[in-house]
């Protein structure tokens, strides 16, 4: 793993979540029904409001958190027909949702622009700048709202392949219930 | 070359039209599709009612899709009933179409192995087939499309008559497909008047060799 790249706060995993679900979705399949980018983020989040007293709340974060990360890996993979992994572990103080997917190298050069930046900034001052300057605005606005760390890791391609993203958004469990 | 065209009937045919529709359509112009909504602004693009395939031997080459109701014209181009009829009348058709009763060719794409062959605008010419255009309708609809003015050209080539209806508003899921110097337009065809009898009454289902069209070389 010497090759990985890291962008931004990546949040290294704790040894073993609580609770946790996986699921490999197939991007293509989603740019020909948009809604189903809503209807996985919905379902890992019912999915994972079990372990939350504050389901409700907890269902909304959740779901609004995997659906950016899951929009993201259907506009920006680099083969439409390469699956992609979605994950949310629930590690008690700390909740990472994931994405993994063979990116496109715009969106790895846009990545490798936003996220230390967002690390090192204010992300409402990241959200204002990207909004005046007319571009994406859905990882400053996790980590504006959610106070969410957004990192990355890269890992560069095999011959003629695409480098493979891992994005991966932290929170603690108090903001996924918003205590 | 021959071309086996055929109307998608099996939901698994559906799925392989949308597929190539929408992996084209996403990688070029950053557009996704939707059964159940749309929102040009988010470039979330309803999906059309009925595809017309074109074969390669066994290899999906070309789709065309098509509206029987809730036309893009009408719906994002504003083109009205009364728009239409006033083209019908400057043509001197008179009772022969109900000017409410369109279509819409739209989401035309050709497998990129075939990008450049002389298909595109065939399959165009080709999708006005009374087969597919008129397929369950009570009396023949009109025709319509929107297109940028290069792609217009393209319609024409086979002797496809357009008539023009109105400029097309700016939406952003169409930034990256007009340009102010190639601006788009929506379009009326009066199916017995401007398709060629050739491709009007081209046989659907059925097997079509090219060469008359493209040229034996190919």
């Amino acid at each position: 793993m010497s090759n990985l790249t890291v962008l931004g706060a990546f949040h290294e995993a704790p040894a073993q979540p609580l609770s946790a679900i996986e699921m490999e979705v197939v991007p293509i399949d989603l740019v020909t029904e948009w809604r189903r980018c809503g209807m996985i983020a919905d379902f890992m989040a019912d999915y994972m409001v079990y372990g939350f007293e504050r389901r409700e709340t907890a269902r909304s974060v959740l779901s609004t958190v995997m659906n950016e990360l899951v929009e993201n890996a259907a506009k920006f993979s680099a083969d439409a027909r390469t699956p992609a992994r979605a994950s949310i572990r629930n590690h008690g103080e700390v909740v990472l949702l994931e994405i993994r997917n063979e990116a496109s190298d715009k969106h790895v050069a846009s990545l490798k622009e936003l996220l230390p930046v967002l690390a090192h900034d204010d992300a409402t001052a990241v959200f204002r700048q990207r909004l005046q300057d007319r571009r994406g605005l859905g990882l400053a606005l996790l980590a504006r709202d959610y106070r969410a760390t957004v990192g990355a890791t890269v890992e560069p391609a095999d011959a003629g392949g695409k480098a493979t993203v891992c994005l991966r958004v932290a929170m603690s469990a108090a903001e996924v219930e918003q205590r | 070359m021959k071309l086996r065209l055929e109307i998608a009937a099996r939901s698994a045919d559906v799925l392989r039209c949308r597929q190539l529709v929408g992996e084209v359509y996403h990688r070029r112009y950053g557009v996704v599709f939707s059964s159940d909504t749309y929102d040009l602004d988010r470039k979330i693009e309803p999906w059309p009612h009925r595809f017309l395939m074109g074969f390669v031997r066994d290899e999906l080459a070309a789709v065309s899709g098509l509206y029987v109701r809730n036309t893009y014209v009408e719906r994002f181009g504003l083109v009205d009933d009364d728009e239409v009829r006033a083209r019908l009348r400057e043509a001197g058709v008179d009772g022969e179409y109900e000017p409410a009763e369109r279509r819409e060719l739209t989401k035309l794409v050709i497998a990129p192995r075939l990008l450049n062959s002389g298909l595109g605008p065939l399959f165009i010419a080709f999708a006005h087939a009374r087969a597919f255009v008129e397929l369950d309708a009570p009396r023949p609809p009109l025709v319509t499309f929107c297109v940028v003015r290069s792609m217009k050209r393209l319609v024409e080539r086979h002797g496809i008559r357009t008539r023009h209806l109105k400029p097309f508003p700016h939406y952003k899921v169409h930034e990256h497909y007009r340009s102010e110097r190639n601006p788009m337009d929506s379009y009326l065809v009066i199916p017995h008047l401007d398709v060629p009898a050739a491709f009007r009454d081209l046989r659907i289902p059925g097997e079509h060799a090219l060469g008359p069209w493209l040229g034996d070389e190919r």
